[in-house]
Parts: structure tokens; sequence; C-alpha cells
């Protein structure tokens, strides 16, 4: 069983749950997949996706944490 | 006026005898007084002429004593001279090493507490950069902005995948 863990700064609406899943069954179609979904006020906007302990973090709070490790 | 010869050889014998008186009576002991008189001067002399040696022989002494006295100062107080100045030397040295060392360690304190310094800054100058970019973008977004970026967000996780 895959788990696949979505944060974001504010609800996902049922499209972009929909899209993002499809997407992800399709890619992991091997395997079970779970999704947990996560609003995170601290993400500032934007989402993360961590599938299988690999983050793809898009949050607006990730760009502004690399911002500031480039500062 | 006749000249009677036994007169004469009267008169001869008579001067001779009173010659060899006087001679042996006289001449001869003052003879030897000069004489002994002539050896305690001449004994009396050399004794002299000794003992102006002997002065002489102390005076060289003393001359040389103080002469090697003197240099043996003289050499002492060169040897103390060239130990004061090398103590000096070695003194001086040292403080030298001290100060050098001291300024070393308070350079790189100085340079440590720069760093420190700076990088305070540096991470107050970055919270407060980071606390304002939040403030403005989080107060500049709305529902549907959210959302359309969400969209974006969305399909650039599907294409990374």
């Amino acid at each position: 069983m895959l788990q696949i863990n979505v944060a974001s700064a504010v609800a996902l609406s049922s499209a972009q749950k929909n899209k993002l899943e499809a997407a992800l069954q399709k890619k992991y179609s091997q395997e079970q997949v779970v999704f947990n979904y996560q609003v995170k006020e601290e993400l500032i906007a934007g989402l993360s996706v961590s599938v299988a302990g690999k983050l793809h973090d898009a949050s607006l709070r990730a760009r502004l944490n690399q911002l500031a490790s480039k500062i | 006026m006749d000249i009677q010869l036994a007169q004469i050889i009267f008169q001869i014998i008579n001067f001779g005898v009173v010659l060899g008186a006087l001679t042996y009576f006289i001449y001869k002991p003052v003879l030897k007084l000069l004489n002994d008189r002539r050896e305690r001067v001449a004994a009396a002399a050399a004794a002299a002429g000794e003992v102006m040696q002997d002065k002489e022989d102390l005076e060289r002494l003393r001359e040389k004593t103080l002469l090697k006295a003197s240099q043996k100062a003289k050499k002492m107080e060169n040897d103390i001279r060239s130990e004061a100045q090398a103590q000096a030397k070695l003194m001086l040295e040292q403080s030298k090493k001290e100060i050098a060392a001291r300024e070393a360690k308070f350079s790189a304190e100085l340079s440590k507490m720069k760093k420190e310094e700076m990088r305070s800054m540096e991470a107050v100058m970055k919270k407060a950069a980071l606390t304002m970019a939040e403030k403005v973008i989080g107060e500049s977004l709305d529902n549907k902005k959210h959302q359309k970026l969400l969209d974006e967000q969305i399909d650039q996780v599907i294409k990374s995948l």
C-alpha cells in the first residue's frame, strides 16, 4: 500500500483532487494508493506532495526558504 | 864650614827611623781605617742597591698585579655587559612575541565577533525579509488566486512525476 500525503495552504477542490489522484494512480498503477489530504496554512500558498518518502514541494513556503538560503 | 859625614849619616838614620815609626804607627792604621770604611760604604751601597732592586721588583709586581686586576675587571665588565645585552635582547624578543600573539588573538577574536555580528545581522534581515514577504503575499492572495496557483502547481507536480 502506497501512502501519498498532499498538503496545501487552502483546501483542494474536488476537481483538483480528482486530477491529482488520476495522475498518481496512473503513475503507481501497480500498487494500492491511499491519499491523505491536509491543510497547512504555514505553506502560505501552493501545495506539497509526498510519495514514498519523496517530497515534491511547490509551496510558497518552500520557495521562500530557498530564497532565504540563497540570501 | 865643614861637612861632617858622620853627622849626615846620623841624620839619615834618624830620618829613616822616624819614617819607619810613622809608617808603622800612623800610615798603616790610617790606611787600614780608610780601607775598612771604603768596604763598609761599598757594602752599604750594595745593600742599598739590593733594596732598590727589591723596590723596583715590587713596583713591577704591583704594576703587573694592577694591570692584571684591571684586565680582569674589564673582562668581567664586558662579560656582564654582554650578558645583560643578551638578556635584554631575549626579553625584547619575548615581549615582541607576546605582543604579536596577543595581537593575533585579538585580531582573531575581533574577526570572529565581526563574523558573528554579520551572521546575526543576516539572520535578522533574512527573517525580516521573509516575514514581510509572507505578510505581503498572504494578504494579496484571495481564494481565487489560491485555486489558480494550486491548479498550476498540480500540473507541475504531475509533469515532474
